[in-house]
C-alpha cells in the first residue's frame, strides 16, 4: 500500500552520491537510505515502514550497515546528508542479515506462527482447493490474511522455517477478539505493533488510534477501553489496509478470497472515487480505493452491499392483494404506462414523479411524452430538500478532482459545518496535505468535532449558529469591516474576527457543509456562500446528489415551466397535502410509509420499506454492477427503466407544457433572510432543548443506506445524538427510549451519546426511515432549529452498564 | 488548566495535575487537555496509559493491595494475586465494575514477617492463604462502611454461584 503522491516540490534536488554495496547511485539528499534503496532497485526488507507517513523506527526489519561506522542503522529514518558523499551502504552482509533475523524473530516470539511454520503447509495449501462452501477456509485458519501476508513473506524471505525455526518461546497474548466495530474485526494477537494504523490515523483519518500501555502490555486501541466507534472513528478504513497482518480484517468477505477485480467510480457523492472492486464467483466482496485515503464509510464498506448485498432488487414485482409477485418487463411497462397516461389524463387524478437529479434529463423525456399525449404532470426531487437554497449555487461548487485540487491551491481552508464523518473524508486529506505545506484551516461549527483541534482558528457557535457566523464573517470580509453582526450564532466576537482575518489572508477553499442548508436561516448561509463564492473556490458537502450541475438545470427551471396547474412540492407530499393518483418514485424515495396516493411505482435497486406499499416496483441496477451478476439477473440501468417507460407511453415529442417548479421555495431573498434569521418562533413552544436536524451523510437517492446495508445501522444514526454529560445529568443513559417534545407535537428516538454535540441540544439526522421530520415540512417542528422538551420514556433494554466499563 | 498552552510538553504535567485533583482521569478531562494542547484524545490516553500513575475511572470503594515485595513473592504473594484477579474479575491497576474494588499491587508493605501480605483499606493479613482472602474480600464487599463489620463469611446460596 502507497499513499496518494505527495505533492513534493523537487526544485533545488541536491544529488548525493552514495554507494549500496559499492555500486554507486545518485540519490536526492535528504530522502531515507530505504527510499534510496528502492528507487534503485535494491532490496532492503521492512516491514513497519508505509509509504508516505512518518517513519516510525520500530521494527528493525530495515537495519543497514554502513561501511566505516559502528552498528546498524534503521534504513527508514537515516536521511541521506549532503556530508554522507561517498558513504557506502551494505544491505546484505552476513552480520546484518543475521539480525534482521533475529528480529524478525523476536517479534514473531509473540505472534501465532502456525501459519508460517506448520510443517502441512504446502499439502494444506492443495486440499484448499477442494470443493467447499468457502474454499479459503479450510485449513486451521485463525488469520485472514494467510497467503497474502508480509510477515509471511518476510519468514520466507529469511528462510526461518528451514533455518531452525523461531528459537524463542512463542508466548500467546490471549486477547479477545474485538468484533464490536461495524466493519472490521480487531484480533491484536496477530499484532505486531508496527504502529502502521496509528500513523494512517492520525494523517489520514479520524486520528483515533494510539499504543496504550507499555511493555509487553502494549496494545494498539482508542484509549478508554472504547471501541473505534465510540471514540469517535470515520470508518475510512484506511488502517484495515494498511496492516501488514490480519490483527485489521473487513468483516465482511473476510474469509472470501476475490477471484477477480476491476475498477468502478463511486457515485455515492459527487467526488468519484475510483475504487476497486473484488470479486468472487460475479459478487462484490471487497471495494478499496484505487489511491489510499481516497475514501469514506460509504464507499469502502457500503459499495458491496449496494451491488452485490442481499437487499438487492432483480425483478419487477406487482402487489396484489398485499402480496407481490414477479412479473416480466413487458407487463410492468405495460401496468406503468397504462396507470400513469390514465392519471396524467384530463381528470385522471394527477401524476407526479419524484426522480433523482441524475436522472433529470430522463424524466424530462417522460413528461414531454406524455405532453405528447396531452397529459399533464408534475416533476420533483428530494434532493432539492437536501441542498436547500444552495441549489441555485449549485453549479459553482467544485466537484471530484476539481474540488481536491481547489483545496491543494488553497492558502486558507475554510469547514462550516463539515466534519468528513462516514462521508467526503477523502477532502480531509486534501486538508492535512495543505496544512502540512502551511496553509490555514478555519473551522466553523457547533459540534466540537476532531477539526476544531486542529484549526488555526476555531469559531464555536451556539447549536445551529454556523450560518449567522458565517453571514457575520463573510459581511466582515467585505467592508473590511467588524463582525458586531456575529452575536446571534453564539460565538465569541474575537473569534469571529481573527477568523475573517485569516481567511483574507490568501487564497480561499470553502468546504460547505449542508446541515445549515435546512436551517430556517438558509438564505443567509447562501447569501454568505455566495459572496465567499467570489473569493474563492466553494466545494460543496455532503450533497447527497451524484451530479449538482443537474439539480442546478432542473431547480433553475431549464425547460420552461408552464403557468397553469398546481405544483408539485415535496414538502406536499410529506405531509400529504398533494395527493396524485399515480405517483412514480424514481430512484428517489424520501419516504418509509407509503405517501398517499392512488397507486404507487417506486423504482430503485434496493429493498423498499415494507410500509412503503408499492403497487408496483421497479428494480434498477447501482452503478458499477456491470460484470457482476446483477444484470444478467433482471434489473436494468434507471436510464433503461425510464425509456421503456416512455417507449410504452407512446412517441414522445419536443413540446414541453408540463410543470417544473423552481426551488424558490427555498431560496428566499437577502432581506427576508435577515428577517428570518431574527425571528423569534424556533425558541417558542418548545424547552430548554434545541434539536438540530441534519441530512444523514449516508443519504443517497431519498434515502440513508443504513437502512438497507449491513454494519450501518451500528453507527448510531438513526438516534438521538446529546452530549455524555448533558445525558447524564438529564439522568438518561444510551439507549434509552426518549421523547422530544414541541407544541403538544412529539418526536420519539433513543438515545446516542456523542462527546462533539454542544451541550444544549439534541441532534437527530433525518431520514424517511427515522421517522423524524423534515425541516420545512408544515407542522410544529418547521423550524430548525427548534426547542424541545426531554422526556424519557422508556429506559434501554440492557441497563447500559455494558455501554461502556 | 488554567493557563492556555500549545506545548505537547505540557502533556504529562496536566495529567498530573488532573490525577491530583480528581482521583483520576475522567474522558471529560482528558478532552479537556486535547482541547487545550491541540491534539488528539487518543494521544492523551496513549501516553496517560503508559505509565502506572494514573487512573482512568474513579477510585473504587475498597483498595485491596497484594505485596509482591521479596520476602511476600517467595512465600506465595503471586498465588495470591491470581485469586484475587479471578475472585474479581479484573487485574492489578484496575476496579471492578461495581465501583467495589481497586486491585494494585506494592513492593513491600514494611511488614515482610507476616509474608505473604495483602491490605484491604487498612486491615493488613498478614499470612493469608486464598480461602482467608477470599472471605476478608466478601466482607469488605458488603459492609456499608468499608472494610469494617464482622459478619459470618459467607451465605451457602453465594457460595454455590461461585
Ligand atoms: S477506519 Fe479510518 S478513522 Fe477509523 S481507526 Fe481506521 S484509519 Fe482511523
Ligand atoms: S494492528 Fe496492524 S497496523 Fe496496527 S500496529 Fe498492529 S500490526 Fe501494525
Ligand atoms: S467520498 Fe465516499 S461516497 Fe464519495 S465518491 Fe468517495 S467513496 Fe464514494
Ligand atoms: S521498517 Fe525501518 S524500523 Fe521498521
Ligand atoms: S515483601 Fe511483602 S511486606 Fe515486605
Amino acid at each position: 500500500m502507497t499513499l496518494s503522491a505527495q505533492s513534493v516540490s523537487e526544485s533545488a534536488a541536491v544529488m548525493v552520491g552514495i554507494r549500496f554495496n559499492g555500486n554507486p547511485v545518485k540519490v536526492r539528499q535528504g530522502v531515507t537510505i530505504l527510499e534510496a534503496a528502492r528507487q534503485n532497485g535494491v532490496r532492503i526488507p521492512a516491514l513497519c515502514f508505509l509509504q508516505g507517513t512518518e517513519a516510525f523506527g520500530g521494527c528493525r526489519i530495515c537495519l543497514v550497515e554502513i561501511e566505516g561506522r559502528p552498528g546498524f542503522h534503521a534504513s527508514c529514518v537515516l536521511r541521506v546528508e549532503a556530508r554522507d558523499e561517498g558513504m557506502n551502504v551494505l544491505t546484505d552482509t552476513d552480520a546484518v542479515k543475521a539480525i534482521r533475523k533475529e528480529m524478525l524473530k523476536l517479534l514473531l516470539s509473540e505472534h501465532p506462527s502456525g501459519c508460517l511454520l506448520c510443517n502441512e503447509g504446502p499439502q494444506c495449501r492443495e486440499s484448499m482447493l477442494t470443493i467447499s462452501k468457502s474454499g479459503h477456509t479450510t485449513g486451521c485458519r485463525f488469520c485472514s490474511n494467510d497467503g497474502d501476508c508480509e510477515l509471511q513473506r518476510l519468514v520466507e524471505e529469511f528462510n526461518i522455517k528451514q533455518e531452525g525455526g523461531i528459537g524463542f518461546s512463542v508466548r500467546y497474548r490471549g486477547i479477545a477478539v474485538e468484533r464490536e466495530e461495524p466493519f472490521y474485526d480487531r484480533d491484536y494477537n496477530l499484532c505486531v505493533l508496527c504502529g502502521r494504523c496509528v500513523r494512517v490515523c492520525r494523517e489520514i483519518g479520524a486520528d483515533v488510534l494510539s499504543f496504550v500501555k507499555r511493555g509487553p502490555n502494549t496494545l494498539i486501541g482508542a484509549g478508554m477501553e472504547s471501541t473505534h466507534l465510540e471514540a469517535g472513528c470515520w470508518f475510512c478504513g484506511t488502517c484495515v489496509l494498511a496492516c501488514p497482518t490480519g490483527a485489521l480484517a473487513d468483516r465482511q468477505g473476510k474469509w472470501d478470497r476475490a477471484t477477480e477485480s476491476r475498477l468502478t467510480t463511486c457515485q455515492l457523492c459527487d467526488l468519484g472515487c475510483e475504487m476497486q472492486l473484488d470479486l468472487r464467483d460475479g459478487e462484490v466482496v471487497r471495494a478499496t480505493p484505487k489511491v489510499t485515503g481516497r475514501v469514506c464509510a460509504k464507499g469502502r464498506f457500503g459499495l458491496p452491499g449496494l451491488i452485490s448485498g442481499p437487499s438487492r432488487l432483480y425483478s419487477p414485482l406487482a402487489r396484489r392483494k398485499g402480496v407481490y409477485a414477479v412479473i416480466s418487463w413487458e407487463e410492468a411497462f405495460k401496468i406503468a404506462a397504462e396507470r400513469i397516461s390514465a392519471a396524467a389524463s384530463p381528470g385522471g387524478g394527477g401524476f407526479s414523479l419524484l426522480a433523482a437529479p441524475e436522472l433529470m434529463a430522463e424524466a424530462k423525456r417522460l413528461l414531454s411524452a406524455l405532453n405528447a399525449t396531452g397529459g399533464q404532470a408534475t416533476l420533483d426531487t428530494s434532493a432539492r430538500l437536501a441542498v436547500g437554497g444552495a441549489a441555485a449555487l449549485a453549479s459553482e461548487f467544485k466537484r471530484g478532482a476539481e474540488a481536491v485540487s481547489a483545496i491543494d491551491r488553497a492558502q486558507v481552508v475554510l469547514m462550516v459545518a463539515a466534519e468528513p464523518r462516514y462521508s467526503h473524508t477523502p477532502l480531509w486529506v486534501g486538508v492535512r496535505r495543505a496544512q502540512r505545506r502551511g496553509a490555514k484551516l478555519v473551522v466553523i461549527d457547533a459540534k466540537r468535532t476532531r477539526l476544531a483541534r486542529l484549526a488555526d482558528e476555531y469559531v464555536e457557535t451556539r447549536a445551529g449558529g454556523e450560518a449567522e457566523a458565517l453571514y457575520a464573517i463573510a459581511s466582515a470580509l467585505d467592508n473590511q469591516g467588524d463582525c458586531s453582526d456575529g452575536g446571534q450564532s453564539g460565538a465569541v466576537g474575537d473569534a469571529l474576527q481573527r477568523a475573517a482575518a485569516l481567511l483574507s489572508s490568501g487564497r480561499l477553499a470553502a468546504i460547505v457543509g449542508a446541515t445549515p442548508l435546512q436551517y430556517s436561516n438558509t438564505a443567509i448561509y447562501v447569501e454568505a456562500l455566495r459572496n465567499l463564492g467570489k473569493k474563492g473556490d466553494l466545494v460543496g458537502y455532503l450533497f447527497p446528489a451524484t451530479d449538482t450541475a443537474a439539480l442546478k438545470a432542473y431547480s433553475t427551471g431549464a425547460g420552461a415551466p408552464a403557468e397553469s396547474g398546481p405544483a408539485l412540492k415535496i414538502t406536499d407530499l410529506i405531509c400529504g397535502r398533494a395527493k396524485p393518483a399515480v405517483l412514480y418514485l424514481a430512484a428517489d424515495v424520501p419516504f418509509a410509509k407509503r405517501p398517499e396516493c392512488g397507486f404507487l411505482i417506486a423504482q430503485d435497486s434496493m429493498q423498499l420499506p415494507e410500509q412503503l406499499e408499492a403497487d408496483l416496483v421497479l428494480p434498477a441496477t447501482p452503478f458499477g454492477d456491470q460484470a457482476t451478476n446483477g444484470s444478467e439477473q433482471g434489473a436494468k440501468s434507471d436510464r433503461a427503466v425510464f425509456a421503456g417507460v416512455i417507449e410504452a407511453l407512446g412517441k414522445a415529442s419536443q413540446a414541453d407544457k408540463s410543470e417544473l417548479i423552481e426551488s424558490s421555495e427555498l431560496a428566499e431573498t437577502s432581506e427576508q433572510a435577515r428577517a428570518i434569521a431574527r425571528a423569534a418562533g424556533q425558541t417558542e413552544g418548545g424547552g430548554a432543548m434545541m434539536l438540530v436536524r441534519e441530512i444523514s451523510p449516508l443519504s443517497f437517492r431519498g434515502f440513508s443506506l443504513d437502512r438497507v446495508l449491513v454494519g450501518f445501522g451500528n453507527l448510531g444514526l438513526s438516534g438521538l445524538r446529546i452530549h455524555p454529560e448533558q445525558a447524564a445529568r438529564l439522568g438518561l443513559q444510551t439507549g434509552d427510549e426518549i421523547s422530544l417534545l414541541r407544541d403538544g407535537a412529539e418526536i420519539r428516538g433513543r438515545v446516542v451519546l456523542d462527546r462533539t454535540i454542544p451541550r444544549d441540544a439534541v441532534y437527530a439526522v433525518v431520514d424517511p426511515a427515522s421517522a423524524i421530520p423534515f425541516p420545512f415540512v408544515p407542522g410544529p417542528f418547521a423550524a430548525n432549529p427548534c426547542a424541545v422538551e426531554i422526556k424519557r420514556v422508556r429506559p434501554s433494554v440492557n441497563d447500559g452498564q455494558d455501554a461502556r466499563r | 488548566m488554567e493557563t492556555v498552552t500549545n506545548n505537547r510538553e505540557q502533556l504529562i504535567p496536566l495529567l498530573q495535575q488532573v490525577q491530583r485533583r480528581e482521583g483520576y482521569v475522567s474522558h471529560e478531562a482528558a478532552t479537556r487537555i486535547a482541547d487545550q494542547l491541540k491534539i488528539a484524545e487518543s494521544e492523551v490516553f496513549g501516553v496517560a496509559s503508559f505509565y502506572a500513575q494514573f487512573k482512568f475511572y474513579p477510585p473504587g470503594k475498597n483498595a485491596v493491595r497484594v505485596c509482591l515485595g521479596t520476602a511476600c513473592h517467595v512465600r506465595g504473594g503471586q498465588v495470591l494475586l491470581s485469586a484475587l484477579e479471578r475472585d474479581l474479575g479484573i487485574g492489578p491497576g484496575q476496579t471492578t465494575k461495581d465501583r467495589q474494588f481497586d486491585l494494585d499491587r506494592v513492593a513491600c508493605l514494611g511488614c515482610c514477617a507476616l509474608a505473604p501480605v495483602v491490605t484491604v483499606n487498612d486491615e493488613i493479613l498478614g499470612q493469608v492463604n486464598p480461602n482467608k482472602l477470599s472471605a476478608a474480600i466478601r466482607r469488605a464487599g458488603k459492609s456499608k462502611a468499608p472494610a469494617r463489620g464482622d459478619e459470618r463469611e459467607s451465605d451457602p446460596a453465594e457460595d454455590g454461584k461461585e
